[in-house]
């Protein structure tokens, strides 16, 4: 379903989720990295390329949606404006990243590891990860740039930035399960197999709270909108739950994006406690994934269309 | 700089249009297509090709079987705290001292959030230039010459009345006193005037005008109670890892001696 002649429509959306996505993932390496050292190495790997790649995505999508891109630099010129913030939290994100690449460099390409020395200390590695820390929360900062948004009450409740955050960190955690999934059959050597069972075990229990909060977050938000004082935010939240957003986002988001990859991730929990073959799980996390990643587009895009298809 | 105000009187206002087509005549707005709707407002909204309309709006008294008609003309508020320039990270926009608020094309990036943050929903981002700039002016170039408003001259029944600032508010507080009415754009609570005042005698929030003081507090609110917990949590939480990752490693450290040992 495409609504025309929306400002901020699926480019938005997509840059949104994307952005989050990084964010969510960085977050999900850096304090993995900082609470268990480099045991989950392929994790931390993963989260470090999935961070500042889909940063860099999230940058072009935004540029794209500009009408003058060439000017994209003068969006640093207003301290008080949520973009300008916004942008400047995702140009040191990015940035980060990067640097952070650089402690991970992948084993299939040993010659970079000479590029990048510093790759061994550990103790920098870990100091650029509590530095990305508070800039991988910043990259949700579009849901506050909605919840600022005075035209838009259907946008202007603080719920709103926590349930961007929350199911950012969701699309994180599940992107690093789909790509480990990728890689799980490579992997043949049994310890570096158990470990990767392990990862995606714990990928599924991380899913599992994060889903569930995700749903909790956007069932009052729904709530709180629908008993909202404006009538406009009314009718926007009227247009998720029954009217023309409603296959988007309850459909689209809670039951795709949410509820199945909580299934599915309870499943994989009771395979792992009943000891059942593992050679279904990387399938039934990549579904997963591709379930949370594709609902978080679509939540993004619903509440983006429906704060402005509703007018005075 | 002698600084504008502009009364917009909703007792007097018949309807016509002819403030639409003054304003397409002199900003060399393009007609444009339109369709049939549930309502007689045409356009249906303002646009980068109209930027002024006269909204219809019609109130049926079930009780008395009753039709009143409402025509209520509507254009850029040239807003005292303007929400578009607070939101523009560009700094495109910008109030001139006499109280017009306008735009520089050429810093415009077309990023759309001054659209968003319009409560008048007056910005809408021209899909041809790129740009959200294109909105009443307040015919900036006609009343530096001493002119009248292009709408204002063109108006036939005084509906537009256009002066000074302090002259403005002082007849919209007479004639909302002389008709028992309403003013919309004063806040004095908050200091707060917008160049553009109306004045009606019915209540506004009835004539579908935003409540911008619960709109501009609630996000205000979500700036100042988020932006900066959300950092300073970030700052803290970022601490609170270190010292996390410190005692792990530090016990991962110890077990390892105490392994070799035994």
């Amino acid at each position: 379903m495409v609504v025309e002649h929306l400002t901020w429509d699926w480019l938005a959306a997509l840059g949104m989720t994307f952005g989050g996505l990084g964010g969510g993932a960085f977050l999900v390496a850096a304090i993995t990295s900082l609470c268990t050292g480099s045991k989950y190495r392929e994790l931390l790997k993963l989260g470090a390329y999935l961070a500042a790649s889909f940063a860099i995505l999230d940058l072009l999508m935004l540029a794209a949606e500009l009408g003058h891109p060439e000017r994209a630099l003068y969006i640093y010129s207003n301290p008080s404006s949520m973009v300008t913030i916004g942008g400047s939290i995702l140009m040191v994100f990015i940035i980060l990243g990067i640097i952070y690449i650089t402690f991970l460099p992948p084993d299939s390409l040993p010659w970079l590891r000479s590029w990048f020395p510093w790759y061994r200390y550990t103790a920098a590695r870990n100091f650029i990860e509590v530095i990305g820390i508070p800039f991988a929360v910043g990259t949700s900062y579009t849901g506050v740039l909605l919840a600022v948004a005075s035209a838009k009450p259907f946008w202007n409740t603080p719920v709103l930035p926590a349930l961007f955050f929350l199911s950012a960190v969701l699309t994180g955690v599940m992107a690093i399960g789909l790509l480990l999934s990728f890689l799980y059959p490579t992997k043949l050597v049994k310890e570096e197999k158990a470990i990767l069972l392990s990862t995606l075990h714990k990928v599924s229990i991380s899913g599992i709270f994060l889903g569930i909060a995700s749903l909790a977050v956007a069932l009052f938000y729904l709530l709180m909108t629908l008993s909202s004082p404006s009538p406009l935010a009314v009718r926007s939240a009227k247009l998720l739950v029954e009217g023309l957003l409603s296959p988007m986002f309850i459909g689209g988001f809670v039951v795709v994006g949410l509820v199945i990859p909580i299934l599915l991730c309870g499943y994989l929990i009771h395979m792992k406690k009943k000891k059942a073959d593992s050679s279904t799980v990387p399938l039934l996390m990549a579904a997963g994934s591709i379930c949370v990643i594709i609902g978080n587009i679509l939540m993004r895009y619903a509440i983006l269309a429906a704060g402005q298809l509703v007018t005075l | 700089m002698v600084e504008y105000g502009w009364m917009i009187d909703l007792t007097k206002c018949i309807g016509c249009r002819s403030c639409q087509v003054a304003c397409k005549r002199w900003n060399n707005r393009s007609a444009e297509k339109t369709t049939f709707s549930s309502t007689w407002t045409n356009p249906e909204s303002l646009s980068p090709q109209t930027w002024t309309i006269v909204k219809f709006k019609l109130k049926h008294d079930k009780g008395t079987d009753k039709i009143d008609w409402h025509f209520i003309k509507w254009q850029c508020m040239h807003c005292d705290d303007a929400p578009c320039l607070n939101a523009c990270p560009t700094k495109a926009i910008y109030k001139r001292p006499d109280g017009i608020v306008r735009t520089h094309d050429d810093r415009c990036i077309g990023c759309g959030n001054c659209v968003m943050a319009c409560p008048y929903e007056v910005r809408h981002k021209d899909p041809v230039a790129g740009t959200a700039t294109f909105k009443c002016d307040l015919c900036w170039d006609r009343v530096g010459e001493g002119k009248l408003p292009a709408c204002t001259q063109a108006c036939p029944t005084e509906t537009l009345v256009f002066g000074t600032r302090d002259s403005i508010v002082a007849k919209a507080k007479a004639r909302a006193a002389t008709i028992g009415g309403y003013i919309y754009g004063l806040w004095p609570e908050r200091n707060l005037a917008n160049t553009v005042v109306y004045v009606s005698k019915v209540p506004f929030e009835k004539l579908g005008f935003p409540d911008l003081n619960m709109r501009l507090s609630a996000s205000a609110e979500v700036q100042r109670d988020l932006a900066l917990p959300i950092g300073g949590l970030g700052v803290v939480g970022a601490a609170g890892l270190v010292a996390l990752a410190f005692i792990l490693r530090r016990r991962r450290e110890l077990e390892k001696t105490s392994g070799v040992e035994k």
